[in-house]
């Protein structure tokens, strides 16, 4: 059994991909569980998406110096997060429908950057990660993540709960007016902040599951907000470290190895959590259906 | 010591609702704003709120006492997610947003004061149920429980009953007067004139962008429509 985990024990790259790994849980959870909770999964998705472009310039210009790619990265992330939405309005198309657009674009305009280069890129790793390869500066990354999206949570979590909750009331309760724009600047700030730093293990295509897959999960465990904060981290941090372990065992590709260990966490949790689970609503039906007989 | 409104214009630049509201109302009042679907209610209540500008004219709440310098406001439709992960006392705490911050902590009589704001709604015994399990007369009282936890002065409610049985209608009612007792002043939206009836003052708002006839009997210049009779309103709480 021991044997299993030994790889974290046993070689450098593992034990590294380990402790990223784990920090991007950690930065993940509680952005996460906020994420699902203003039902904006699928915009978190298409942010992801949207890093690619600028991420394969960057890397095209700088020989693929980690520091500029993911700085060119966070640019083009930031640029169809912000113009998304309004672009959405001024075209009176569905938010979501304006989203497409744009993350496709990115996407295919990324490849074409991509493959501009020559071989000198390589594709696979700009749009499924290299987890197992992460350096010095992607890790460092990910740790500043997880640091600065625990203070800035702590600092904007009571407006950014009333504002996910029922932004009615943050805006007209007397509070103060600025609180509601700073939660959520400081929100989607951490939000692409981890996102890109997620963007080195886990590629442009993967990069949101870490956020958002234990988040998924955590509603079955958890019935308060901080609870599944907190649920989300130790399931993030268990299919993180599961996915590691079954991409060295298996030789299976990492990040998808990651984002299967969480799907099955979310169908699991699903399954039998105590809380809404299958389990939980077929006993509490079963129980009823007793009482009335 | 009042609400005045100053030659106040609402609606919106494209489309004016209505013009030229003026009058006062004391502290301690409690108003009802009736009149059909589309005469302004929610747009004045909207204005007074802060939650839209006015299109010209003031609206001004001069509180009586400092503690009740803010204004609450529930609309017709809350924006509270109804499966949020709350349960009803946390939803009550939320009134205490406004005064505790950021990082403030609950003292021992705030605490007090959510148990009473409960009690008051008929909530106490359901304070560790979960939101999403509450019917739609027990949201709205519990919503209550929240705007008295707020402790404000002017308190605007937009069509308040209109999604509650008779019980909790019954109770609502009774937490309007204890506000009231308390020298607040509540402004009501209320389409339903046997609700309408329960409140001491009203103002009738018609259609065409006047207040058409307002319980102390005193019609505004803007007047375009002859006075409709609205008997028996005028009825104590």
């Amino acid at each position: 059994m021991v044997g299993v985990v030994a790889p974290f024990f046993d070689y450098e790259f593992m034990t590294r991909a380990a402790l990223g790994g784990v920090a991007l849980a950690l930065a993940g959870a509680p952005l996460g569980v906020f994420l699902v909770m203003r039902r904006m999964s699928l915009v978190g998705d298409a942010v992801g998406h949207a890093v690619l472009p600028g991420a394969a310039a960057a890397a095209l210009l700088s020989g693929g110096s980690t520091l500029l790619t993911t700085l060119g990265a966070a640019l083009t992330g930031t640029m169809v997060f912000m113009t998304a939405g309004p672009a959405s309005r001024a075209l009176r198309l569905p938010e979501d429908a304006g989203f497409a657009v744009f993350y496709l674009a990115a996407l295919a305009i990324g490849v074409m950057i991509a493959s501009m280069g020559g071989g000198v890129i390589d594709l696979d790793k700009l749009l499924f990660g290299a987890a197992l390869a992460i350096d010095n500066t992607a890790l460092a990354l990910a740790c500043i993540a997880a640091i600065v999206t625990a203070i800035g949570m702590t600092l904007v979590y009571r407006p950014l709960l009333i504002d996910t909750l029922d932004p009615q009331f943050l805006r007209a309760s007397g509070g103060a007016k600025w609180a509601g724009p700073l939660a959520q600047s400081v929100f989607f700030g951490l939000l692409a902040l981890t996102t890109v730093a997620s963007f080195h293990a886990l590629g442009a295509l993967m990069s949101i599951g870490l956020t958002i897959l234990p988040a998924i999960a955590a509603r079955f465990w958890a019935k308060s907000i901080p609870l599944m904060i907190l649920s989300a981290a130790v399931l993030g941090v268990i299919g993180v470290l599961a996915g590691l372990l079954v991409s060295f065992h298996l030789a299976a590709p990492v990040g998808a190895a990651i984002v299967s260990c969480l799907v099955g966490l979310v169908l699991a949790s699903s399954l039998v959590g105590p809380n809404q689970s299958l389990l939980t609503r077929s006993v509490g039906k079963a129980s009823l259906a007793n009482r009335a007989s | 010591m009042s609400l005045i409104l100053n030659d106040l214009a609402i609606g919106y630049p494209s489309h004016l609702v209505m013009a030229g509201i003026g009058g006062t109302i004391s502290a301690g009042s409690a108003v009802a704003l009736i009149g059909q679907n589309g005469a302004g209610k929610s747009t004045l209540l909207r204005t007074l709120a802060g939650e839209q500008s006015p299109v010209s004219g003031t609206c001004v709440w001069d509180a009586p006492v400092k503690r009740h310098r803010s204004i609450a406001w529930l609309s017709q439709s809350p924006s509270l997610r109804r499966d949020a992960p709350l349960t009803v006392r946390n939803l009550a705490a939320m009134g205490l947003w406004a005064r505790l911050g950021l990082f403030g902590k609950p003292c021992r009589h705030d605490q007090d004061r959510i148990d009473q704001a409960l009690d008051m709604v008929g909530l106490g015994d359901l304070e560790n149920q979960q939101v999403s399990t509450l019917s739609g007369g027990q949201l709205q009282r519990a919503l209550f429980a929240r705007l008295t936890v707020q402790d404000c002065g002017l308190i605007l409610l937009d069509e308040p009953f209109s999604a509650v049985d008779a019980a909790s209608q019954t109770k609502l009612l009774e937490v309007i007067q204890h506000w009231v007792g308390e020298g607040r002043t509540v402004i009501a939206a209320i389409h339903d004139l046997d609700c309408a009836r329960h409140f001491p003052l009203w103002w009738e708002l018609s259609k065409f962008g006047a207040i058409l006839r307002r319980s102390d009997e005193k019609p505004l210049s803007s007047l375009t429509q002859p006075l409709r009779a609205v008997s028996g309103v005028a009825q104590s709480l």
